[in-house]
C-alpha cells in the first residue's frame, strides 16, 4: 500500500474542510438582507426630541416594509409615509444626536442572544462617538423566540410613557434571567418556581417579569398593561418586522449605517461598527476588510 | 531498508476508521458553529432550548475565537492522527491519545459549564461531547487490546 496514501486523505479532508467552510461562510453572508436600508432622515433638534433620547411621532402614519428612497431632507422629522394607513401612532426610537450625520439602525429582538452581546458592544460605540451618532432601533422578533414579540410590545408600551429605552436597556442587560426563568419572579416567589432555570420561562412569568420593571422604571403600571396588548402596539412592533422581512432580514441583530448594511461579524465586533461609522463620517461608504473570496453578494431585491 | 518508528506497523485499522470518521463528523459540527458564530447567526436547537444561551455565552469564545475553531482545529488534528494510525504509524497512535485526552478534557469541561454555570444545553455542543466521549472510548479500547496482547507476548490481530 503506497506511504502517501495516508498524507492523501489527509490533504484531501484539509481541502475539503476548508473549501466547504468557506463556501457554507459565503452561502451564510450572502443570505444577509438587502445591502440598503430605506435612508432615515436628517432630524434637525426639535423641540419635545431630546438631543440624547428621544422618539419621532409621525402620527397617523405607519411605515410599510415597501423600500421607499426617502431623501434626506432636513427638518423633516416625518419617515416614508404612505397613504394607506392604520391610525397608529409611528414613533422612530433614536438615541445619540437626532441631528448625527451617521445613523446607524438596528433591527433587533430582545430574547436574541447575539442582540445582548451586541448591546454593551454598542453602548460603548454610542458613548465613543456621542452627538455624531444617532442610533434607531426597530423589532424584529424572530418567530423561534417565543417572548420577543412581549418583550417587544413590553418597550413600546414603555415608549408610550417615555421610557423606550430604559425599558430596551432593562430587557437587554437581563435577557438570561427572563428569557430562561431565572429569578423571574421575584423574592417572593416559591423556590420551586425560581429554580426552574433550565427551561423557558412561561409567558405568564415573563409577563410578571415586563410588570416588575415597569415598576422599577416608575411606570404608570396600569396604562402599562392595557398598553401592552393593545392593537396600536402590536402593530406598531409588527410595522418594523415588516419592513425588516421587506428588506430581507432573517436574523438578529442587523445593522445598516447610513442605510448600508454592515454585515457580520463586522457589525457584532466594536472594531468593525468603528470602522464602518468612521468611513461613514468621512462619507464612504464602510467596505468590509475580509478576503476577497468572502466579499458578499448583493441579494436579488425581493 | 530500515523501519522506523513512524513506518507502517500492523494496528487495527477498524477501529481507527471508525476514529476518524467520528473525528470528521465533529470537524462538520465544528465548522458549522465556527461559521454561525461569525455570521452572527442566531443558532436554533432542536431537541434542546438553550442553544442561544450557550453559543453567545462567554464560554463560546476565548478572547475572539470562536471555541468551534478551537474545535475544527483538534477535530482535524484526530482525523489526521487516527488517519495515521490506521495506515500503522505507531507515533500517530501515540499523539492521538493526547490530542484526545485534551479533547475529552476540554468536553467534561464545557459539559459542566453547560450543566452547573449556564444551565443550558446545546445540541451541537452535546454531539460534539458525544463523538469526543467515542473517540476517547475508542482510543481507550485500542490502548487496552494493545496491552493486553503485548503482556500476552502476542502480536495484535487486526481487527
Amino acid at each position: 500500500m503506497s506511504r502517501s496514501l495516508p498524507l492523501a486523505i489527509i490533504g484531501a479532508v484539509l481541502l475539503l474542510a476548508i473549501g466547504g467552510g468557506l463556501m457554507f461562510f459565503k452561502w451564510k453572508q450572502q443570505q444577509q438582507p438587502s445591502q440598503t436600508s430605506p435612508i432615515i432622515p436628517t432630524v434637525e433638534a426639535t423641540p419635545g426630541i431630546s438631543e440624547t433620547q428621544g422618539a419621532i411621532e409621525t402620527p397617523g402614519a405607519i411605515e410599510t416594509p415597501v423600500a421607499v428612497e426617502t431623501p434626506a431632507a432636513a427638518g423633516t422629522p416625518s419617515v416614508a409615509e404612505t397613504p394607506a394607513t392604520r391610525p397608529v401612532p409611528e414613533s422612530l426610537h433614536i438615541r445619540g444626536g437626532a441631528a448625527a450625520r451617521v445613523t446607524l439602525e438596528e433591527y433587533g429582538d430582545f430574547q436574541c442572544q447575539p442582540c445582548g452581546r451586541l448591546y454593551p458592544v454598542l453602548k460603548v460605540v454610542e458613548q465613543d462617538y456621542g452627538d455624531r451618532l444617532r442610533v434607531v432601533f426597530r423589532h424584529m422578533p424572530l418567530h423561534k423566540h417565543e417572548h420577543a414579540p412581549l418583550a417587544a410590545r413590553a418597550a413600546e408600551a414603555a415608549g408610550l410613557q417615555g421610557r423606550f429605552w430604559e425599558m430596551h436597556d432593562m430587557l437587554f442587560e437581563n435577557s438570561p434571567r427572563w428569557t430562561k426563568g431565572v429569578d423571574t419572579i421575584g423574592p417572593d416567589a416559591p423556590p420551586s418556581r425560581r429554580l426552574e432555570s433550565t427551561v423557558l420561562a412561561m409567558d405568564l412569568e415573563v409577563r410578571d417579569v415586563v410588570f416588575r420593571y415597569a415598576e422599577i422604571l416608575k411606570l404608570d403600571i396600569d396604562r402599562f398593561k392595557q398598553d401592552l396588548d393593545s392593537d396600536p402596539i402590536r402593530a406598531r412592533v409588527e410595522s418594523d418586522r415588516a419592513r425588516g422581512v421587506g428588506l430581507g432580514i432573517d436574523r438578529t441583530p442587523t445593522i445598516y449605517v447610513n442605510g448600508h448594511l454592515i454585515p457580520a461579524p463586522s457589525s457584532l465586533t466594536s472594531e468593525g461598527l468603528h470602522a464602518a461609522i468612521d468611513a461613514a463620517l468621512a462619507g464612504k461608504t464602510y467596505e468590509q476588510s475580509p478576503t476577497p473570496s468572502l466579499a458578499t453578494t448583493p441579494r436579488a431585491p425581493k | 531498508m530500515t523501519t522506523t518508528q513512524t513506518a507502517p506497523v500492523s494496528s487495527r485499522p477498524r477501529l481507527h476508521t471508525l476514529a476518524a470518521f467520528l473525528a470528521v463528523v465533529g470537524l462538520v459540527d465544528s465548522i458549522y458553529l465556527t461559521v454561525t458564530h461569525l455570521t452572527g447567526e442566531d443558532v436554533t436547537c432542536v431537541a434542546s432550548s438553550g442553544c442561544s444561551e450557550v453559543l453567545s455565552s462567554a464560554y463560546a469564545s476565548v478572547g475572539k475565537i470562536p471555541l468551534g475553531a478551537f474545535g475544527i482545529l483538534g477535530y482535524f488534528a484526530a482525523f489526521s492522527l487516527a488517519t495515521l494510525a490506521a495506515f500503522g504509524y505507531a507515533r500517530a497512535l501515540t499523539f492521538l491519545r493526547v490530542v484526545v485526552a485534551g479533547m475529552l478534557a476540554t468536553t467534561l469541561w464545557l459539559l459542566y459549564v453547560q450543566a452547573f454555570i449556564l444551565h443550558a444545553f446545546c445540541d451541537f455542543c452535546l454531539l460534539s461531547a458525544g463523538l469526543t466521549m467515542s473517540l476517547s472510548a475508542i482510543v481507550a479500547i485500542g490502548y487496552f487490546l494493545e496491552r493486553k496482547h503485548r503482556i500476552a507476548g502476542e502480536q495484535a490481530p487486526a481487527l
